[in-house]
């Protein structure tokens, strides 16, 4: 076990009026169980404001929780170096004024490692990408080449546990297949740990050996993915599975 | 490329390089009294004139022209860098060091700016440096509060998020990724403020508190202008033109900047 989540909760109070008084809650993420072995990919699937992305900050201590609690083995004992994520929308989550070879750079510095050429250019082999790029502004990119950048940029600390967060939602569907097929064949290299939060039940098949279906902050239904494509057992589920076929 | 733009930085070009060469432009020296050639008009050998001790005019602006620029570029700056400082602590931290940071720039923002600056310089010893001084500690609010708004919607981006999943230091963050994304506007709003900065010292300096003579100050040649301005009206005329081509020179800038940036 990499990871244990226990009954873990995340409410935003709603202020209203002068006095900010509470007029209730928005229950983001309403107590959810799981646990990740190592090596495993799980597929969390929901649609649209179902407390994917904020159960992904959860995790990663981005924000903190209102509640519940998140155990992490020794081997995510320094979170910071050994979890990464990459968010949906390259083009957002790298600094608009930042060539790929400081972005690239910025994980070995965040951690005060010395780094030369040589790691960048084994990142940039992995992903896929031309040393060429270097001098690139992120707008200057591809989405594609974004995407692969975000994923090198995932990767330079040799991470035990990638959260990739709708990793293929902002890409055009030639480019979704190639990035599915690098991040097959980088889990097979390097054998982390992958929770991969989707809406698209099919990619998640594709990818994942066990899933997760979240609705409105709460998990629904849990279990080997295979098992729960040929005998889905809640209805939201159902209606989900209905949408693809 | 607009047309703001372009004359702005025309304007602006063209009075540094006058106020960087301004020994190569002239024979005669700012500070030489010939009392014989007093308040001359202007003419070949003296192109704008004399004034009552006989100095030549052109020189003293040109001269002057340093001064002015220097003054509004250095205190400007002053003002940037508190205003980046508080300005960032607050945006990123929020919480009771904002709320510290941001009332103390609502209480120096009460006072009226220019009484507050009388009343510094007339307690300092009026140089140079002290009216840079003075002008920059005075004028660092608005600049604050740019860049706290700047970062308040820059630290909810994605890619700040992504550098604290990388475990980017704070220091490091806003440094590297917030400070350069908000620089544009923070810019813009500089360029603007050395316009006021400009106007700022020809009063004080107008009004005795700024650049001491013997010096050249635009501000000084005008207040200096007072006593003759029957008889010489070239020595009001030509500092007070040149001060509101300098102030227009530095606002078309700005403004040409915004609009580029847009």
């Amino acid at each position: 076990m990499i990871l244990e989540v226990k009954e873990l909760k995340k409410y935003y109070p709603i202020e209203r009026g002068f006095l900010k008084t509470g007029a209730g809650f928005v229950r983001a993420v309403d107590g959810v169980s799981f646990s990740l072995a190592e090596k495993e990919t799980l597929g969390i699937v929901g649609e649209s404001g179902c407390g994917k992305t904020t159960l992904a900050k959860l995790l990663l201590k981005l924000i903190a929780a209102t509640s519940g609690e998140i155990i992490f083995s020794s081997k995510l004992s320094h979170l910071r170096k050994d979890a990464a994520i990459v968010f949906q929308d390259p083009l957002l989550s790298l600094d608009p004024r930042m060539n790929l070879r400081d972005i690239l750079l910025e994980p070995f510095q965040a951690v005060g490692l010395k780094t030369d050429g040589l790691n960048i250019n084994r990142l940039l082999e992995l992903v896929g990408l031309s040393n060429a790029l270097l001098a690139r502004l992120p707008r200057q990119l591809s989405g594609g080449e974004r995407q692969r950048a975000c994923i090198a940029r995932a990767l330079a600390l040799s991470p035990k546990l990638l959260i990739l967060d709708e990793p293929l939602s902002s890409l055009d569907l030639i480019i979704q297949k190639q990035i599915l097929e690098l991040l097959l064949k980088l889990k097979e290299e390097f054998g982390m740990a992958y929770i991969f939060i989707s809406h698209n039940i099919a990619v998640v098949k594709k990818i994942s050996t066990r899933m997760l279906v979240m609705f409105q902050g709460k998990i629904v239904e849990q279990g080997a993915t295979d098992e729960i494509f040929s005998h889905p057992r809640s209805g939201y589920t159902k209606k989900l599975l209905e949408a693809v076929r | 490329m607009n047309s703001k733009l372009l004359s702005g930085a025309i304007i602006i070009s063209l009075l540094s390089v006058i106020a960087i060469i301004a020994p190569l432009l002239t024979k005669h020296n700012p500070a030489a009294i010939t009392v014989e050639e007093a308040l001359l008009a202007p003419s070949l050998t003296h192109l704008l004139g004399t004034d009552q001790l006989g100095r030549d005019l052109f020189s003293r602006m040109i001269y002057g022209a340093r001064v002015s620029l220097l003054v509004g570029v250095i205190s400007v700056g002053i003002a940037t860098l508190i205003g980046l400082f508080l300005g960032s602590l607050a945006g990123f931290f929020g919480g009771a060091p904002e709320g510290l940071i941001m009332r103390f720039t609502d209480i120096m923002l009460c006072f009226p700016a220019f009484f507050l600056i009388l009343s510094a310089a007339a307690i300092l010893e009026p140089s140079i440096f002290n009216i840079m001084l003075i002008i920059g500690l005075t004028n660092w609010m608005p600049a604050a509060r740019l860049v706290r708004a700047e970062i308040l919607s820059l630290k909810e981006r994605e890619f700040i998020l992504a550098a604290k999943a990388m475990g980017v230091s704070n220091f490091r963050i806003i440094i590297r990724h917030l400070i350069p994304n908000a620089l544009e506007p923070i810019i813009v709003n500089a360029t603007l403020g050395i316009a006021g900065a400009i106007l700022l010292e020809s009063s004080l300096s107008f009004l005795g508190l700024g650049v001491q003579p013997p010096s050249p100050s635009w501000g000084n040649i005008l207040a200096e202008s007072k006593s003759t301005l029957g008889v010489a009206w070239w020595l009001a005329l030509f500092p007070g033109l040149s001060i509101l081509l300098t102030v227009l020179g530095f606002n078309l800038l700005g403004e040409g900047l915004r609009e580029h940036k847009e």
